[in-house]
């Protein structure tokens, strides 16, 4: 089964994945409307994705190893990206996303690799320290490079 | 009944679900009497085909624009790409579902764990 997921649904998903929680809880962590909330929850109750356990709602028990890997589907994915770059340029905040098209000689690229490479372990080390963050105050880090030809031509072998 | 004439039909149903005979008229500018004798399987002329595809479309220029590009899409762009277009559309409208529907917590299911 293919589930198309959204990214909505899976900040619900991960926010169950964590602690079952009511209407109430999840609206608090996820920052959501509780009418989408509960328009999310219906569509993955419809998926056999969650359940209710003591008036609270679960990850159901029947999702297997099989149903995560298509959850989890790359091309699905590279569609939620796409639309979390489309909403942080939409939202026009200088500090959200930038770049800049640079030319670098060997010695600059090292020392570019040097800051990527401490940026990533910091990140890393973020990860392991918060577990019980409200899913709605977390940030989402962009990162990384690519060539300024092989990305255009990449884009006209479409 | 051809395909293409029961897949306009099904489409206006869909886009006006609570049409009488009389709003298909005054929405087309069909004959009443004509258009029971379509609906009722009478083979529909280019011009009732291009009428009703008008009527669901609607005035808006920004419709018929994008049902234009669709289709040069569909002719030029390989299916890799079409596929992911498609995807891209089928996403956004369950965006759009999300914000729009309002659902009664006592009508959908859940199991019990």
């Amino acid at each position: 089964m293919n589930y198309n997921i959204t990214l909505p649904e899976r900040m619900i998903l991960e926010s169950l994945s964590k602690k079952s929680k009511d209407l109430l809880e999840l609206t608090d962590c996820t920052g959501l409307q509780d009418r989408i909330v509960q328009n999310i929850l219906s569509v993955l109750a419809a998926k056999n994705l969650i359940a209710t356990h003591h008036n609270k709602y679960c990850i159901s028990e029947y999702l297997n190893s099989d149903m995560v890997k298509e959850l989890n589907d790359p091309e699905n994915k590279k569609i939620e990206i796409q639309y979390v770059l489309k909403s942080t340029l939409d939202m026009k905040q200088k500090e959200a996303f930038n770049y800049k098209k640079v030319s670098m000689n060997d010695r600059e690229k090292k020392i570019f690799n040097g800051h990527i490479y401490n940026l990533e372990a910091f990140i890393d080390s973020l990860d392991k320290n918060k577990k019980d963050e409200q899913l709605k105050n977390q940030n989402i880090i962009f990162w990384g490079e690519v060539n300024y030809g092989k990305v255009i031509n990449h884009m006209l072998n479409f | 009944m051809t395909t293409l004439q029961e897949s306009i039909l099904n489409q206006y149903r869909e886009t006006f679900p609570n049409d009488k005979l009389k709003d298909y008229c005054a929405k087309t500018g069909i004959q009443i009497t004509r258009i029971h004798r379509v609906l009722n399987g009478a083979e529909m002329k280019l011009s009732e085909f291009e009428a009703i595809e008008k009527a669901i479309q609607g005035d808006d220029p920004i419709t018929e624009d994008f049902i234009k590009t669709a289709f040069k899409c569909i002719k030029k762009l390989n299916s890799k790409k079409i596929s992911e277009y498609k995807n891209q559309m089928n996403h956004a409208l369950k965006l759009a579902t999300m914000t729009e529907l309002q659902v009664q917590p006592q009508l959908f299911e859940m199991r019990l764990a």
